[in-house]
C-alpha cells in the first residue's frame, strides 16, 4: 500500500510539471445568438425630426470592424394609426442613422405609432408605441441646496411640481440641461477688452439621484419615476445634481412624459451601462421592445423649461 | 437472534399540516384542530396501573450521552428513544420488563426488571468492535421505515472524519453537501444550498445556538472544527415544530461534552491548519471539560520572508492571512435530576498588512506608517439547565448569545520631525464595522406520558440586534490640528422574535404513525409586528414487505435576511431584518415518499418534494454588495418554487460504509423587476446531482476512502450577442454609442457539469502511550477542471498582432494532494 500511495505521489507531481495539467483555464464556446437587427430610436413631441439607428448584433467573440454594424440597406417605416407617415432615408456614416425628412408635429398625443425595419438576411423587426400626453407641470424650480452625496459633496436639486392624471399610468423623465455661455471677447478701439456672451452650449448633466426612493435612473442622463406611488395626485419629482449654486449657470430642464416601453428600457440600459465591466454585481436583463429583434421604439412628450 | 417488534415509537418526529398567514381565523382554526387531536390522544388512555422507567443513556468509557438510543420493552414492544441529551423515559404497565437498549456502534444491553414503582436506570453503553454483528442487531429498532419523519439526515461524526477534503481539513459543512437535496456553492465553497433555498435560509444551530458566518477563508473551510463535534443532522424538510425561523433546513451541530472519566486528548498537524483537543473530568463521573482549538499557520511560516520581501524595498512590515477557532465546553452533574453546561465558540478570520517606512529627507526624519486590517468572526455562547421534573417529563433551559461581526480598518500616518521636534504630521483612518448579535432564551419540555406519544413544547425569546454598516473615519491634517472624528453608516436596528411549538409524535396504530406540531413565530422591528402560525405534520404508514410510505407538509416563515454574494463567501455578508419595506420571507413545502431497510443494514429512501418560498430577497439588477446606500433599496423580494425526487442509499456502519445519493430538481426564482418579470433557473438549479461516499476498512491498521461528485454545472447570466447601444436621445439630437452585450434572460448559460474525485487513505498505529495515523490524499484527484467562473478575454498573437476574443472557464482547484499527522491518547 505504501508503495502505490508513493508511486501516485510521484504521479502527481510529475504530472503537475506539465503545464497545461495545472492551468486553470479553458476555452470554450460560447452561447448560440440569433442574427437579429437591432434598432433605436425615441420620438418625441413636439420635435419635427426623428432619427432611428438600425444595427445588427454579432456573437459576443466576434471581431467586428467599426463600419460592420451599420445596416445601410434597410428599410424603415413609420406608421400612424396604421397608415405609412414616412418612410426614413439612409444617411450614410457608421451609425446606421435613418432620418425622417423634417415636418411638424410628426408625433400627436393618443396616436398609435408603428416603427418597422427590414433588411435582406435578417427578420423584419416593429414595435408599437402611443404618443402619451403632456405632463401637468406647476413649476420647475432650482433649489441650490440639496443636501450631500456619499462623499460629502454638496448637492442642489432641480424641482419638478407636476399633477399626474388619476386612473392612468404615467412614467415621468427629467434630464437636465446646463447651459454654458458661449463667450467671445473682442477689443475696443482703446484696447478696452469687450465680453460678449453669444449664446449657450448645452452639456445634459448626469442627475446624481433623487430624494424619491422611488425614482430611478435613466440612461444618457435622465432620471426616472412611474405615478404608481402618487396616481392622480400633485407630486414633487426632483433630480439631484452636483451643486451649481453660485455659478449663475442657467438649466434648461426637460420635462417628459414616456411611455413604459421606454421607461423600462432607459432603466435597464442605464443599470448595464453602470454595470458592464463590474463582475460583482448583479446582471442585468436588456429590455427590448422590438419583436423579432433588438432595441427599443419608444415616444415621449416632452416641455422643456428653463431655470437660473 | 432478537424477535421481531411491532412497529414502536422510536424516533420524535415532527411537521405539517397546513401553511397559511397571520389571520385570526386561521391561527383559532389550527390551534383548535391541534388541542382537539392533542388532549384525544394523549389523555384517552385506560385506567391500568403504570410505571415509568427513565433515565440516561450515556456511553461506558466517556460518560457521552448517547442520542437517539433505542429504549424498548422486548415483551410489549414498546420503545422510545433517547433524546438530545440522552434522557430517555418509557412508561409501561406493572409487569416484568425486558428493556433492551441499543444504539449504533455499542453493545445492545437487555435489563430485565419487576416494574412496579416508578425506576430511573441509567445505561452505559459499551463500544462495539467494528466487525462484530450486535451492531447490525441494535439496528433493528432504528430502521428508517420506523421513523416518522421526513428530509432529516444523520451523519455519523466518524464518517464524516473519514471523508476526503480539501488540503485535508475535514469539514462538517462540505460533508453534508455530499448528501441529496443538497448542493454547495462555487468550487470549494461551504456554503449549503437546500432544495433550492438561498444560503440564508438554513439554521445552523452549534449546541442550540445559531451561527451567522459559517466559513473561513472566503468559504473554502467551515467553521466546525471536526474533532470537538460529536454529531451533525440536517433537515431539509418535513419539519419538526420546535424548529423555526429558516426556510430551507436545519443544520444541527452538537459539541462533545468532554470524558468524564478520563483525561484525552486528540490532534493534527495539516498542510493548512494544526487542531488539539483535550478531554477529561474535572470531578470524576460528576463533571467534565472539553476544549479545542485549530489554528492556520501559513502567515508564521511565510512571515520571514514576508518581512525580508519588505525589506528589500526599504521598508519594515508584516502582512498575512490567519484563522482560528476555539470550542470549549464545561458541564456539570449536579444530582440524576440535574445537570448544567456552559459551552463556548469563538472563530476569527484575518488579514492584516502593517507597514513602517522611515528615511531622511534634508535635516529631516519622516515616518510613514500604514495600517490594514481586515477581520470577521463569530462568537457563540450557551448556558443550558437540564433538569428533569418527572419520570416523564424533561426540562431544558437555555440561555444563548451568537454574534457576528466584520470589521475593517486602514490607517496611515506620516510624521517629520527635525532636531527631535515634530515639524509637520498628519493621520487619516477609515473604518468599517457591520454585524448582528442575539441574546436569547429558550425552554424546551419532553413529555413521555406513554409510548404511544412523544411529546415537545417550549418557547423561546430571541433579541436581535442588527448594525447595518457604520463608517468611522478620522482625519487630522497638521500638528496643530487636533484631530476629527466622524461617524456615519445606518443606525443599528434591534428586533424582537418570540416562538412557541408544541409536537407530538403519535403512534396512531401499528401501522400508521404521526408527528403533527404546531409552531407559532412573532417578530417586532421598528412597532412593526408580525404573526405567523406554521402547522406541521410527517406521517409515515407501513405498507407490506417493510416498506413505509411517509408524506410531509411544513410551512416556515423566516424573518431575518442575509445580503450575500452567491459565487464565493465573502465576509461582507450582511444580516438585515425584516422591516415594514421588506417583508418576512415564508414557505411551504409537501413531500411524498418511501423508505426500507434493505438487507441487514442499507437504508433506501425516496422523496419527493414541492417547495413554493414567498418573499425571498435577492438583489436588484445591477445592484452589488459593494455600495453602502440603503440594503432596502438594493433588494428586490420574490418568488421561489423548487421540485425534485431524491434517492438515497446509506449504510452507516461495517467494515465498508458510506452513501450514495441522487437529486433530481429543479428551482425556480420569479421577481416583478429582475429578468423583466419572467421566471429564471435560480444560479444553483442542478438537474442532476449523484455523489457516492465511501469508506473501506481493510483492518484496524488502513483505512480507505473515496468520493465522487457529478452535477450539473451552475446556472449563470451571459451575453447571447453583442451590439452598439445609442447614447440619450434628446431633442438636440446628441447621440453616441458603446458597444454592449445583450442579456436576454437572467441565468440562461450553463457551466459545464461538475465532477469530482477525491480519495484518502489512513494509516494508523496503535504505539505505547497514543495511536497515530497519517493520512494521505487527494482532492480533485483526476485533475478535472471543474468551472469556478468565465471570462470574456482578448488574446494576443504576436506574431501576427491579432487580437482575438475568447469565452475561458476559469477552475480553482487542480489536483490537489494533502498529508496529515494525527494523533490520540
Amino acid at each position: 500500500m505504501r508503495n502505490l500511495l508513493l508511486l501516485l505521489l510521484i504521479s502527481t507531481s510529475l504530472a503537475s510539471c506539465d503545464e497545461d495539467f495545472l492551468s486553470q483555464t479553458l476555452e470554450i464556446d460560447p452561447p448560440e445568438y440569433d442574427k437579429q437587427l437591432v434598432m433605436h430610436g425615441f420620438g418625441a413631441h413636439p420635435d419635427s425630426s426623428f432619427n432611428v439607428y438600425l444595427t445588427r448584433n454579432f456573437g459576443i467573440l466576434e471581431n467586428v470592424p467599426d463600419t460592420a454594424w451599420a445596416i445601410p440597406n434597410g428599410l424603415v417605416e413609420l406608421y400612424e394609426e396604421g397608415q405609412k407617415k414616412a418612410t426614413l432615408g439612409y444617411v450614410p456614416g457608421i451609425n446606421g442613422r435613418y432620418v425622417v425628412p423634417t415636418q411638424a408635429g410628426l408625433f400627436q398625443p393618443g396616436k398609435r405609432y408603428e416603427l418597422r425595419a427590414e433588411a435582406p438576411g435578417f427578420d423584419a423587426v416593429s414595435a408599437q408605441q402611443v404618443m402619451p400626453y403632456p405632463v401637468q407641470v406647476d413649476s420647475v424650480r432650482f433649489r441650490p441646496s440639496a443636501g450631500l452625496d456619499a462623499d460629502g459633496t454638496k448637492l442642489s436639486a432641480v424641482d419638478v411640481f407636476l399633477k399626474d392624471e388619476p386612473g392612468v399610468e404615467h412614467f415621468y423623465e427629467i434630464r437636465v440641461v446646463i447651459l454654458y455661455p458661449i463667450i467671445e471677447f473682442h477689443y475696443d478701439g482703446q484696447g478696452n477688452q469687450i465680453i460678449d456672451t453669444v449664446g449657450y452650449q448645452e452639456y445634459t448633466i448626469e442627475p446624481i439621484d433623487s430624494d424619491d426612493p422611488n425614482a430611478e435612473l435613466t440612461f444618457g442622463g435622465g432620471i426616472a419615476v412611474s405615478d404608481r406611488f402618487f396616481d392622480g395626485k400633485s407630486y414633487r419629482f426632483s433630480a439631484r445634481i452636483y451643486n451649481y449654486a453660485n455659478t449663475g449657470y442657467r438649466f434648461k430642464v426637460r420635462v417628459r412624459s414616456v411611455t413604459e416601453e421606454y421607461f423600462l428600457w432607459g432603466i435597464s440600459a442605464q443599470r448595464k451601462y453602470d454595470t458592464e465591466d463590474f463582475p460583482f454585481a448583479d446582471p442585468v436583463t436588456t429590455y427590448t421592445n422590438l419583436d423579432k429583434g433588438i432595441g427599443l421604439f419608444g415616444l415621449g412628450n416632452e416641455q422643456v423649461f428653463v431655470v437660473e | 437472534m432478537q424477535q421481531p417488534l411491532p412497529n414502536n415509537s422510536l424516533h420524535p418526529t415532527n411537521p405539517i399540516i397546513h401553511s397559511p398567514p397571520d389571520t385570526c381565523n386561521t391561527l383559532n382554526f389550527v390551534l383548535t384542530l391541534f388541542f382537539l387531536l392533542f388532549f384525544h390522544t394523549v389523555f384517552a388512555q385506560g385506567p391500568a396501573a403504570k410505571f415509568t422507567v427513565s433515565g440516561y443513556v450515556s456511553d461506558a468509557a466517556s460518560g457521552e450521552r448517547l442520542i437517539g438510543a433505542t429504549v424498548v420493552d422486548r415483551r410489549s414492544g414498546q420503545g422510545t428513544v433517547s433524546n438530545t441529551y440522552g434522557f430517555y423515559s418509557i412508561t409501561l404497565p406493572a409487569d416484568s420488563v425486558a428493556l433492551y437498549v441499543a444504539y449504533i456502534g455499542y453493545e445492545a444491553q437487555t435489563i430485565p426488571l419487576m416494574l412496579h414503582a416508578n425506576r430511573s436506570i441509567n445505561v452505559n453503553m459499551e463500544a462495539s468492535a467494528v466487525l462484530k454483528e450486535v451492531e447490525i442487531v441494535a439496528d433493528k429498532y432504528e430502521r428508517i421505515e420506523e421513523r416518522a419523519q421526513m428530509g432529516r439526515i444523520d451523519v455519523p461524526i466518524a464518517q464524516i472524519k473519514q471523508i476526503p477534503a480539501l488540503l485535508g481539513e475535514k469539514d462538517v459543512l462540505k460533508a453534508l453537501q455530499l448528501l441529496p437535496g443538497v448542493s454547495g456553492g462555487g468550487e470549494g465553497q461551504s456554503g449549503l444550498y437546500v432544495r433550492g433555498g438561498g444560503p440564508d435560509q438554513n439554521l445552523i444551530l452549534l449546541d442550540g445556538v445559531p451561527v451567522y458566518n459559517a466559513s473561513h477563508l472566503f468559504g473554502f473551510f467551515s467553521v466546525f472544527n471536526a474533532d470537538a463535534i460529536r454529531d451533525v443532522s440536517l433537515t431539509k424538510g418535513g419539519f419538526p415544530a420546535r424548529f423555526g425561523g429558516r426556510l430551507s433546513s436545519v443544520v444541527e451541530i452538537n459539541m462533545k461534552e468532554g470524558n468524564e472519566n478520563e483525561f484525552h486528548g486528540e490532534g493534527s498537524v495539516g498542510i493548512v491548519a494544526s487542531k488539539l483537543t483535550l478531554e477529561g473530568p474535572i470531578t470524576k463521573g460528576k463533571s467534565s471539560f472539553i476544549v479545542s482549538g485549530r489554528r492556520t499557520y501559513i502567515d508564521l511560516l511565510a512571515r520571514p520572508l514576508i518581512k525580508s520581501g519588505f525589506k528589500s524595498d526599504g521598508s519594515e512590515g508584516v502582512a498575512g492571512y490567519y484563522f482560528y477557532d476555539l470550542n470549549a465546553k464545561v458541564n456539570h452533574r449536579f444530582s440524576d435530576k440535574d445537570r448544567l453546561f456552559f459551552s463556548f465558540y469563538t472563530g476569527k478570520d484575518k488579514f492584516y498588512l502593517d507597514l513602517k517606512d522611515r528615511y531622511n529627507y534634508a535635516q529631516a526624519r519622516n515616518e510613514y506608517d500604514t495600517e490594514t486590517g481586515l477581520g470577521w468572526g463569530n462568537l457563540t455562547a450557551a448556558l443550558r439547565w437540564n433538569h428533569v421534573l418527572s419520570p416523564r417529563l424533561f426540562a431544558n433551559a437555555t440561555l444563548t448569545y451568537s454574534r457576528y461581526k466584520f470589521n475593517t480598518d486602514a490607517a496611515s500616518s506620516d510624521r517629520s520631525i527635525e532636531n527631535g521636534v515634530t515639524i509637520s504630521e498628519s493621520a487619516y483612518s477609515l473604518g468599517y464595522f457591520s454585524g448582528i448579535d442575539d441574546v436569547a432564551a429558550k425552554v424546551d419540555f419532553d413529555f413521555l406520558p406513554n409510548p404511544q406519544h412523544y411529546i415537545k413544547f417550549g418557547g423561546s425569546a430571541i433579541v436581535h440586534t442588527f448594525y447595518p454598516g457604520r463608517f468611522d473615519t478620522y482625519i487630522k491634517e497638521s500638528v496643530e490640528d487636533p484631530g476629527t472624528s466622524a461617524s456615519i453608516g445606518q443606525p443599528n436596528v434591534t428586533a424582537g422574535e418570540l416562538a412557541l411549538y408544541a409536537e407530538d409524535d403519535w403512534k396512531a396504530t401499528d401501522r400508521l404513525r404521526l408527528n403533527y406540531g404546531i409552531h407559532i413565530s412573532s417578530f417586532l422591528v421598528k412597532g412593526n409586528p408580525y404573526l405567523s402560525v406554521q402547522p406541521r405534520l410527517n406521517m409515515r404508514y407501513l405498507l407490506n414487505k417493510g416498506w413505509a410510505l411517509k408524506g410531509a407538509f411544513s410551512t416556515m416563515r423566516q424573518y431575518i435576511h442575509l445580503l450575500t454574494n452567491e459565487t464565493i463567501g465573502l465576509p461582507t455578508d450582511l444580516w438585515l431584518p425584516t422591516t415594514a419595506v421588506v417583508k418576512p420571507q415564508d414557505s411551504w413545502q409537501a413531500a411524498l415518499g418511501l423508505a426500507k431497510t434493505i438487507g441487514k443494514d442499507y437504508e433506501f429512501s425516496a422523496e419527493a418534494y414541492y417547495k413554493e418560498m414567498k418573499n425571498v430577497i435577492a438583489f436588484r439588477e445591477g445592484a452589488s454588495l459593494f455600495q453602502f446606500d440603503d440594503w432596502q433599496s438594493r433588494v428586490e423580494q420574490g418568488d421561489g418554487t423548487a421540485y425534485g425526487l431524491e434517492l438515497f442509499v446509506q449504510k452507516k456502519k461495517g467494515r465498508f460504509n458510506g452513501w450514495v445519493g441522487y437529486t433530481l430538481s429543479w428551482a425556480w426564482r420569479e421577481f416583478d423587476n429582475i429578468n423583466l418579470g419572467r421566471r429564471y433557473p435560480y444560479k444553483f438549479d442542478r438537474r442532476h446531482d449523484f455523489e457516492i461516499v465511501g469508506s473501506y476498512k481493510f483492518n484496524d491498521r488502513v483505512s480507505l476512502s473515496a468520493t465522487w461528485v457529478y452535477s450539473t454545472g451552475n446556472a449563470v447570466t451571459l451575453g447571447t450577442s453583442k451590439y452598439q447601444a445609442p447614447g440619450p436621445y434628446t431633442s438636440d439630437g446628441y447621440y453616441y454609442s458603446y458597444e454592449t452585450t445583450h442579456t436576454a434572460e437572467r441565468n440562461n448559460f450553463r457551466y459545464q457539469s461538475y465532477h469530482r474525485l477525491d480519495v484518502g487513505v489512513d494509516f494508523t498505529k496503535q504505539k505505547k502511550r497514543h495511536q497515530r495515523t497519517w493520512s494521505f490524499g487527494a482532492y480533485n484527484a483526476y485533475n478535472r477542471k471543474n468551472p469556478f467562473f468565465l471570462l470574456l478575454d482578448k488574446d494576443y498573437d504576436n506574431q501576427t498582432g491579432k487580437q482575438t476574443s475568447v469565452l475561458k472557464q476559469v477552475s480553482l482547484f487542480p489536483v490537489i494532494p494533502y498529508v496529515a499527522y494525527s494523533f490520540k491518547f
